[in-house]
């Protein structure tokens, strides 16, 4: 057997667990492979993700089939002049992965493109260009007793909803149709979450107009 | 401080576009024994996109809005997908439980090898719950069929030093599926 059909093999067998697995994915894990695939997840979730595809074949799975959706289509043609369509400060992984998502954005590119264009200042650029931003240093560490998260408003009349995980994305506090961009997680929820542990954090906006904007996720640690 | 605006162009969904993203996940994702169902799969997870896009019935009230994102629709996308191949393992297993005395018509063709390939799967996992932990995760994502240079992204690592993770863990991984007395 040549070095190649031995790799294949391999694979083959690992990733053919997820035919018998009988776990499934929640919803939050779901959605954590998701945002790390997007790149949203910062490097140390992101491992601690993938080392649980070790030993979660269901997770695996969930994994290859977001790879999979977010791979470039061969098949599809690319603009010469393709837009930018991940904002590189948001991005944490170098130019190859945006330009493959890119392409798959381009294969799609009759469905609507939500310009995500991040520029250094939180303001708007252009007609349709929207960006939900933290109102807090990055990685600051904030005292449990005033855990208040704040971000940038939507236009009158949004309603927001977050959620709080912690590093390993077990859900902390999840509250929707907050009317004011500012939330505070209660004391007694922190309670039990050590000082200096890392806190994750998101928010959809959702406008008036039903439009839902999704934040990047935001990192801060607990006092 | 930034302003949000709902105001985006109304655009179409280009369906060819979408059913090829989902045909190419169902591909790379479909094991052998679903491939009688890999058309189905592809057609029904991209009517559910598709009515979730139309009807607005996503867990938000501007999921379903023509401002839809190409992106969120592939995130529609993946969470459909894993259901219908959940619902088809379901319906498959059902079968099999309803019709013990008929082969089902999806039945692996080689069912010996088939397992053959889960059993390796097993000593796999096994052999990783062993292995250092930073070798553990360059090789997982080997086995999930990334480069080394994918890995290296993904993982934020150093090239070089993700392809010597990888090349050793490949290593202690046949090491130990070979004390195991399985060979690939």
């Amino acid at each position: 057997m040549s070095e190649r059909d031995d790799l294949d093999a391999l694979r083959h067998g690992f990733q053919s667990l997820a035919e018998t697995a009988t776990g499934e994915v929640s919803p939050a894990d779901l959605a954590a492979v998701w945002s790390a695939v997007q790149g949203d997840l910062p490097p140390e979730t992101r491992r601690a993700l993938v080392d649980r595809l070790a030993t979660e074949p269901a997770l695996a799975e969930a994994w290859r089939i977001a790879h999979a959706l977010e791979a470039p289509d061969a098949s599809a043609p690319v603009a010469p002049d393709a837009p930018a369509v991940f904002p590189p400060s948001r991005r944490s992984w170098p130019a190859p992965w945006l330009a493959a998502a890119a392409v798959v954005i381009l294969g799609v590119s009759a469905v609507v493109l939500v310009p995500r264009l991040r520029e250094s200042a939180p303001v708007l650029r252009q007609p349709g260009v929207a960006e939900v931003e933290s109102l807090l240093i990055p990685s600051a560490a904030i005292a449990r007793d005033a855990f208040e998260l704040r971000w940038t408003a939507g236009p009158p009349g949004s309603r927001y909803r977050v959620r709080v995980t912690t590093e390993d994305l077990q859900v902390l506090a999840e509250v929707t149709d907050l009317d004011a961009p500012v939330f505070r997680v209660p004391a007694s929820t922190l309670a039990g979450v050590p000082a200096g542990a890392i806190i994750f954090w998101q928010v959809d906006v959702m406008t008036p107009s039903t439009t839902r904007l999704t934040s990047p996720t935001f990192v801060n640690r607990v006092q | 401080m930034t302003s949000v605006t709902a105001e985006l162009p109304r655009r179409t969904v280009d369906i060819t576009a979408l059913r090829r993203a989902l045909a190419r996940a169902v591909g790379r994702v479909c094991p052998g024994w679903l491939a009688a169902d890999r058309d189905d799969l592809v057609q029904a997870a991209l009517l559910r996109v598709l009515r979730k896009h139309e009807a607005g019935a996503g867990d938000d009230p501007g999921e379903g809005t023509p401002q839809v994102a190409s992106s969120y629709l592939h995130k529609v996308a993946y969470s459909v997908l894993i259901d219908e191949i959940r619902r088809v393992r379901r319906r498959r297993e059902t079968s099999l439980e309803d019709e013990a005395s008929e082969p089902p018509r999806d039945q692996p063709a080689d069912p010996e090898r088939v397992a053959a390939s889960a059993e390796i799967g097993l000593g796999i996992q096994s052999c990783l719950g062993n292995m250092a932990h930073d070798r553990r995760l360059a090789v997982t994502l080997h086995l999930q069929g990334h480069t080394v240079v994918e890995a290296a992204r993904i993982l934020e690592w150093p090239e070089k030093r993700t392809e010597n993770l990888v090349y050793r863990g490949m290593a202690d991984l046949r090491a130990c599926l070979t004390a195991k007395g399985m060979r690939p």
